[in-house]
């Protein structure tokens, strides 16, 4: 979406673009979108004034072109292998425990890679905001894709909303992020984690018939 | 230094409250709308209609403006909290109400224009080690408030022995923040919906009464269609 103008560099101009907006990255999430210009992007990925220019219209085209790689970032954090397809107790479980890891490398230094980003561009324009909402459409659709194989084979109740259980899952890690960063502890984030898969675990059926498969229209 | 800052505010007559109010919600709004970059004591000075020597009688340095602001939203979050429609938020009905107001209130702020919690922790926190601290009080507090509250439910008995209140109350602010997170990027009060009743419905699993136990459906119309005003 905001990558429609990559294509016009070569090989070599799109890996150099790629190494600046991972600097950018990095500093970003060290000290905030606001508090990145781009002369200290350009001083750490040591390059100069008009490369920066020639592969960036803006410090806004920067951002976005960060919150993009900070969606991929998401994207393949939770297509490690132990997470599985995030369709089982044991994988969600895996999940709250691949987050509890990085609580002192990762979240105690900046918070969430892409939360602290949409936390902080809370004011931005309506097209940032469409970049941030279609990061978290995804996260979210990870979700609800694992829980409804879920429901329907009947590890979950008929009664459990698979879309109200992946924001809630999402939900309770953004804002988990967010104390465990501003408070510098472990706590929030491991709580608010746990809590969710619990939420889930909730919803397993009393007795643990198998349930035949639902004849629900199959999802897309 | 949130204490120091509390002292100044009640050494002042009603007249300079209400001063070093107007200076304090002007700046909280030219963080909101411009960024912390914005909060220049010349932008201030303009947006709050104040001079140069009563600001800085008030304020002696940008830090200690901040840390008001952060303190003033602190104030309005555990206000909301103390509200009498909350009652105790003791039970189970309580908690419910704190869902319906928590959802009025997004809809009364809307997604821009009105300084947030999440919104300042958002802006601010990544600025320097003395904002952070400040924010992390605030969130202190409202843990600590929360944490109070489930204690009683389970001094009453409305929750079970092994409920324990710090993470319930890390769990709730926490879904709250994430919450509001997510529905200001969308702008839609969907996220926040979904959030909020998470956090209750967890709470709810930790109910003595079987009755309570059982998970309530969010309130919140799908999508983005808007619901009708009430007669």
């Amino acid at each position: 979406m905001n990558d429609n103008n990559t294509a016009r560099f070569t090989r070599k101009g799109r890996a150099t673009q790629a190494r600046i907006v991972d600097v950018a990255a990095k500093l970003m999430f060290q000290r905030g979108a606001a508090g990145t210009s781009i002369d200290e992007v350009r001083n750490a990925a040591a390059v100069s004034g008009s490369q920066i220019s020639h592969y960036f219209r803006d410090k806004r085209d920067l951002t976005r072109k960060v919150i993009s790689a900070r969606r991929d970032d998401v994207r393949q954090f939770h297509s490690q292998p132990k997470l599985g397809a995030l369709d089982s107790f044991e994988a969600l479980q895996a999940w709250a425990e691949a987050n509890v890891a990085d609580i002192n490398g990762v979240y105690r230094k900046g918070g969430c890679v892409y939360g602290s980003l949409a936390s902080e561009l809370v004011e931005a324009d309506a097209e940032i905001h469409g970049d941030l909402a279609t990061g978290y459409d995804e996260w979210i659709e990870l979700f609800y894709a694992g829980l409804t194989e879920m429901r329907q084979r009947g590890d979950l109740r008929p009664d459990a909303d698979p879309r109200h259980l992946a924001v809630s899952l999402v939900a309770a890690h953004q804002g988990g992020a967010m104390l465990t960063y501003i408070t510098d502890s472990p706590e929030p984030l491991r709580a608010a984690v746990n809590a969710a898969v619990e939420y889930v675990r909730s919803f397993a059926p009393t007795s643990r018939k198998p349930r035949p498969a639902t004849r629900r229209k199959s999802r897309g | 230094m949130v204490q120091a800052d509390l002292h100044d505010d009640r050494r002042l007559t009603a007249k300079g409250r209400a001063t070093r109010d107007r200076i304090v919600r002007a700046a909280a709004e030219l963080v909101l709308s411009d960024g912390l970059s914005a909060l220049n004591m010349d932008a201030l000075r303009k947006a709050a209609s104040v001079s140069g020597s009563q600001l800085a009688h008030y304020f002696t340095d940008k830090g200690a403006l901040i840390r008001a602001i952060v303190a003033r939203q602190t104030d309005v979050v555990l206000d909301f909290h103390r509200q009498p429609k909350l009652r105790a938020l003791d039970t189970f009905d309580d908690f419910e109400r704190w869902i319906d107001l928590n959802m009025r209130y997004l809809r009364r702020i809307g997604y821009s224009g009105t300084p947030t919690y999440h919104g300042l922790a958002g802006q601010l926190g990544k600025s320097d080690q003395a904002t952070r601290d400040t924010l992390a009080a605030g969130y202190a507090q409202w843990i600590e408030l929360l944490e109070n509250v489930i204690q009683r439910m389970k001094d009453h008995g409305v929750l079970i022995a092994h409920a324990d209140p710090r993470k319930l109350a890390l769990v709730i602010v926490s879904a709250h923040q994430g919450g509001a997170t997510l529905a200001f990027t969308y702008r839609a009060e969907w996220p926040h919906a979904d959030a909020v009743r998470f956090a209750v419905n967890y709470l709810r699993t930790f109910a003595t009464d079987p009755a309570e136990r059982v998970p309530r459906p969010p309130r919140h119309p799908r999508g983005r269609r808007v619901k009708p005003a009430a007669p």
